[in-house]
């Protein structure tokens, strides 16, 4: 493909990412963000968000994160360290603030014993499920301390079921269960984030129609919303350049919709 | 470039993939509807199959009626005469017009006149057996025994009637040809001389004295048949035989009416 096609920057738009700016308010996203901000808040040795992958967990968190950075002792591990040895680095060098970093957990603890009724520190772990047995236990310890709280997500999964599991029971105060996005919702999600980046005009092009469809094919999931969308822009700038005649610019085809719905494999044709 | 058209091709086969199953449901919708017509004008336009139908109900209506005349007849007035006497009128008949049976060949006004001779000779011959071998039984008895008999087919031949406007004679012909029970001739006997085709009425009059020499209503229509064709002296000739052996009020009131020509 070559050409310009302003549907190329309307496809970046949906890019699965994290990013603070793409965090767009919405009326369940707003209520999980206060329950969050109001868990901390209470002296809780661990709060879990746990939910399906694509709800918005990651993106919440790295809103609280940069909201609260400012006010707060507050670190964001996104990527899982699933090295022991690192994970106890990464803890004692948050603990002292870069001055120490030692692998050695008793030590850890020993620092954390010093640092009681004196700081807290407020440690986000995204992705929780990916950290083996022995960095939980670690990480009971640590929450057991006080000094250390923990924000920890995890994907809701129907095999394993980590709120059952026996370490986070007697600790979890709060859990917060995200879900998929309502039709309104969605609706919302995408029209604000277009607008966002300013793209009125392609905003304006979806129906209720469409965004029904595109509901039914995702289910209100985000991150499945942001690859359809993605895919669906990705078609159109490949007509934009190729065929436009083909396009319809003043509302969202409903053939490229179900284009896009085929290229990932919602509808077996 | 070439993933895009692959898909448009994949769209396609799943928009045509789509339609199949409403256009399905429109073809069916469709049929159904020509169907529920075609029975809706079958009810205006009978067709074969109904009338088939029809006439399939009508004959056991029949078949029930002489089940009920058999039984009448076994358990009352006839019951003396009929097992033995009816039999062997039956053979004497069938020796006698052996050669002459097939009805549909008898079209000339000799063979008619031939029948006729032959009939009366058949009709001497069977009553007169029979009056030889009831003179013991008192006149009164047979003359009730008679109108019994005439009542209860009376009877039968008036529900015959009631179908007769539902039903195709040549149902009940093919039933004769298969059971040869004598009540679907008289059945057709009546059903052509009602009709006032008098040559089939005569004929089937005829088949009826052939198969049961004692039937009243078999002579009655053979009478009034040939009374129907022109042939008063030959109708009344036959009345007055039959008369000689039995007595009949229904015979002696078609034998005046066809004196004095008001049948």
């Amino acid at each position: 493909m070559s050409g310009k096609s302003r549907y190329e920057k309307v496809k970046l738009v949906f890019t699965d990412s994290i990013e603070i700016t793409d965090f767009i308010r919405l009326d369940n996203s707003s209520l999980f963000y206060n329950q969050v901000i109001e868990s901390i808040k209470k002296p809780l040795k661990m709060i879990l968000i746990y939910g399906e992958p694509g709800t918005g967990k990651s993106i919440l968190l790295n809103k609280i994160y940069h909201d609260l950075k400012e006010d707060r002792d507050i670190h964001f591990i996104q990527t899982p360290i699933n090295d022991e040895k690192k994970f106890n680095k990464k803890i004692s060098s948050i603990l002292t603030r870069g001055v120490l970093e030692t692998d050695n957990f008793s030590k850890i603890i020993e620092i954390c014993q010093k640092l009681k009724g004196h700081k807290e520190y407020l440690v986000i772990l995204d992705e929780a499920q990916i950290y083996s047995e022995s960095i939980m236990e670690s990480i009971r310890l640590l929450s057991d301390t006080r000094v250390v709280k923990f924000i920890i997500t995890l994907h809701k999964t129907t095999t394993e079921d980590i709120v059952a599991k026996e370490q986070f029971k007697t600790r979890i105060w709060e859990s917060i269960y995200l879900k998929n996005a309502s039709l309104e919702d969605l609706e919302k999600y995408i029209q604000k984030k277009l607008i966002n980046k300013n793209f009125y005009e392609i905003a304006n092009q979806f129906s209720q129609k469409d965004i029904l469809k595109i509901y039914d094919f995702t289910n209100g999931n985000f991150r499945e919303t942001n690859k359809f969308l993605y895919t669906m822009f990705d078609i159109y700038h490949y007509y934009d350049i190729n065929q436009p005649s083909k396009i319809n610019y003043n509302k969202i085809s409903k053939k490229i919709i179900e284009m896009a719905a085929i290229k990932l494999g919602y509808i077996d044709a | 470039m070439h993933e895009i058209v692959e898909l448009e091709k994949r769209w396609l086969r799943y928009k045509l993939k789509k339609l199949i199953f409403p256009l399905s449901i429109l073809a069916i919708i469709f049929i159904a509807a020509l169907l529920f017509l075609f029975i809706d004008f079958s009810k205006f336009y009978p067709s074969n199959e109904s009338q088939s139908n029809n006439e399939t109900v009508v004959i056991k209506k029949i078949e029930q009626h002489i089940d009920a005349d058999v039984q009448v007849e076994s358990t009352k007035n006839r019951q003396p005469i009929q097992p033995q006497i009816a039999v062997q009128n039956r053979q004497v008949i069938l020796q006698a017009y052996e050669p002459k049976i097939n009805l549909s060949n008898e079209t000339t006004q000799e063979k008619e006149n031939q029948s006729i001779q032959e009939e009366n000779i058949v009709l001497d011959k069977s009553l007169q057996h029979q009056t030889d071998s009831k003179k013991a039984q008192a006149p009164q008895k047979n003359s009730k025994a008679v109108l019994n008999t005439s009542e209860s087919k009376s009877n039968n031949l008036d529900i015959f009637t009631r179908s007769e406007n539902e039903m195709d004679p040549r149902m009940i012909e093919q039933r004769f040809n298969e059971t040869n029970n004598v009540r679907y001739a008289i059945f057709l006997a009546k059903y052509y001389y009602d009709s006032k085709d008098y040559e089939k009425s005569y004929r089937w009059a005829f088949t009826v004295n052939q198969l049961d020499p004692i039937s009243e209503e078999g002579w009655l229509f053979f009478a009034k048949s040939l009374y129907k064709l022109d042939r008063k002296d030959d109708a009344v000739k036959v009345l007055k035989n039959y008369l000689n052996h039995y007595r009949s009020q229904a015979a002696q009131d078609t034998l005046r009416q066809i004196i004095q020509g008001v049948l």
